[in-house]
């Protein structure tokens, strides 16, 4: 009787060894590198649009196909901080003649993905702000696995995650 | 059986252990990610920042530097930005600048001639009327916030205030960031004082006295300035060259005094050195070059560099310029006469009190080859 329990024991261990823990490890490591290749991509998209002073449709789509190379399903967020250089209210000291000075409004993902489809891009000038977030919003492996042995993930919480600001240096025409 | 036995009893020890160590490493690696992510957040930011101080300050964008002059209003515009993109980085765009700046101890901006620090202070606590500027008296003192035993004081336009004080003494402190006023980089040697720029130009003023050693070559370039029986106030500015140029009788040799006693010092002039990026056939490199300010007959400024590998070499002129394509172009006509290079010019509000409008002119300076 106690040799049949052992062995039962002995071969659930065993397929826990040999199976779950050698893709309980691969699959944390590559959410790692998921996660490098998702912030490449998100820098080098905002800093793309930084430098040239527009966003193109052709650096959005290629933006969108590298991070859906990874596997995983994203939802991108863009906000662009323009320079407010109507603004009616006083200003006690400044005279907004600088980037730094001057009160910024706020556009966001659905008002600029309406223009990229539109006019093929989305113009910003000099001194504005554009800043990309990406999250993941499937579950990767290392998350369903996490979340059946360890019942702690949520349904809301997200593995991979990449944010990136930069000022624009030029400006789009 | 006993040996299966013994192995589930080994792997029920072992599991443990196996797990605890790799949450830890896990942690670590954790740690280090976040760690890496902060720094590049940061160096995110501080690119932001220098990128529209130089927007700001730079003389050819016609739309941002008509202020170019207000150099301290460059540096706060330049200190937003920076909050503004380190609140962009970590997520948190909306936040307002007070927010950010609780978690910055300190940002130093290391300019040509000084350097300027925007860090808590402890400020007296005013009270503010309803425009939001500082209340004053009518006769215009600033009217503090009581730290103890306030009174009531009325400003200018007839509105009472409580708990208020004129003393800034008994004032209420708070800590709030502040840009310091600019520090400039000096020293005070014995009776001098030396003021220093990143580059070669320099100011000397202070006395002399007799029982000092002091050698200043002046626009004469074989005899000293000063002796040892003189005894003189003197004060002088310009670039430090080495004694191989000639050039206006403005600049100053090497500087050297020693009293014997307990200070000496020789300053030097250094050389200019730059990484260029240019063009070798379809490839291109990057090295580093000696260079010179010039200025041609049109009054255009560029950067003379020298080649060093070419300076042995007859026919072969080692000085070139290096154009927006990377490319290089020598000069055609060997320079030898030094007189005709001018320096480029920035123009900077004076620090001494008294004469608002005047400024001092600094010029990035000739070295030597």
């Amino acid at each position: 009787m106690s040799d049949s329990l052992i062995l039962i024991i002995a071969i659930v261990v065993a397929a826990i060894l040999m199976f779950i823990v050698p893709l309980m490890s691969i699959s944390e490591r590559n959410d790692d590198i998921m996660q490098l290749a998702v912030q490449t991509a998100t820098s080098e998209f905002v800093e793309t649009a930084t430098t040239k002073g527009k966003i193109t449709e052709a650096d959005y789509s290629a933006f969108v196909q590298t991070l859906g190379a990874t596997g995983n399903t994203y939802s991108i967020e863009m906000e662009a901080q323009i320079i407010d250089e109507n603004f009616g209210k006083k200003q006690t000291s400044t005279s907004g003649n600088l980037i730094g000075e001057n009160s910024y409004y706020s556009v966001y993902t659905s008002t600029i993905e309406k223009s990229l489809g539109e006019n093929k891009e989305y113009d910003l000038k000099q001194g504005d702000n554009f800043t990309v977030t990406v999250k993941n919003t499937n579950k990767t492996i290392a998350q369903l696995l996490r979340g059946f042995f360890y019942t702690v993930a949520g349904n809301d919480t997200y593995q991979v995650a990449a944010s990136y600001s930069s000022t624009v240096t030029s400006n789009g025409n | 059986m006993k040996i299966q036995y013994t192995a589930v009893i080994f792997i029920l020890i072992a599991i443990p252990i196996m797990l605890v160590v790799s949450y830890y490493m896990g942690l670590q690696i954790d740690s280090i990610t976040l760690q890496t992510t902060y720094n590049t957040k940061l160096l995110a930011s501080t690119k932001a920042a220098i990128e529209s101080f130089e927007i700001n300050t730079v003389e050819w964008n016609n739309k941002f530097s008509d202020v170019a002059n207000a150099r301290r209003r460059n540096v706060e515009a330049s200190i937003n930005t920076f909050t503004q993109s380190l609140a962009n980085n970590l997520g948190v765009s909306g936040a307002n600048k007070e927010y950010i700046e609780a978690y910055i101890p300190a940002v130093l901006y290391t300019l040509y001639d000084g350097y300027y620090i925007y860090t808590p202070t402890d400020m007296n606590e005013t009270i503010k009327n309803e425009k939001g500027q500082d209340a004053l008296t009518k006769d215009e003192e600033i009217i503090y916030k009581a730290e103890s035993g306030g009174a009531q004081i009325k400003d200018a336009e007839g509105t009472e205030y409580s708990n208020a004080t004129l003393n800034p003494d008994n004032a209420k402190k708070t800590t709030e960031h502040t840009l310091l006023p600019f520090v400039s980089y000096s020293e005070q040697i014995g009776k001098m004082t030396i003021s220093y720029t990143l580059d070669n130009y320099i100011k000397v003023s202070g006395e002399f006295s007799c029982d000092a050693n002091y050698k200043n070559y002046g626009g004469d370039k074989t005899q000293p300035i000063g002796s040892r029986n003189d005894a003189k106030y003197v004060q002088e500015e310009g670039h430090l060259v080495h004694n191989k140029f000639d050039l206006r009788g403005k600049d100053i040799y090497n500087i050297e005094y020693d009293n014997e006693v307990t200070d000496s010092i020789k300053i030097t002039p250094e050389t200019l050195t730059e990484n260029v990026s240019y063009k070798d056939g379809s490839i291109y490199k990057t090295e580093s070059f000696k260079y010179i300010y010039i200025e041609d007959s049109q009054g255009d400024k560029s950067k003379l560099y020298y080649d060093e590998t070419l300076a042995s070499v007859p026919d072969k002129n080692p000085w070139f310029t290096v154009n927006s394509k990377n490319e290089i172009t020598y000069l055609s006509d060997y320079v030898t006469n030094v007189t005709q290079y001018v320096y480029k010019k920035v123009s900077l509000p004076s620090q001494e009190s008294g004469d608002l409008n005047r400024y001092i002119n600094f010029y990035q300076v000739l070295n030597r080859r």
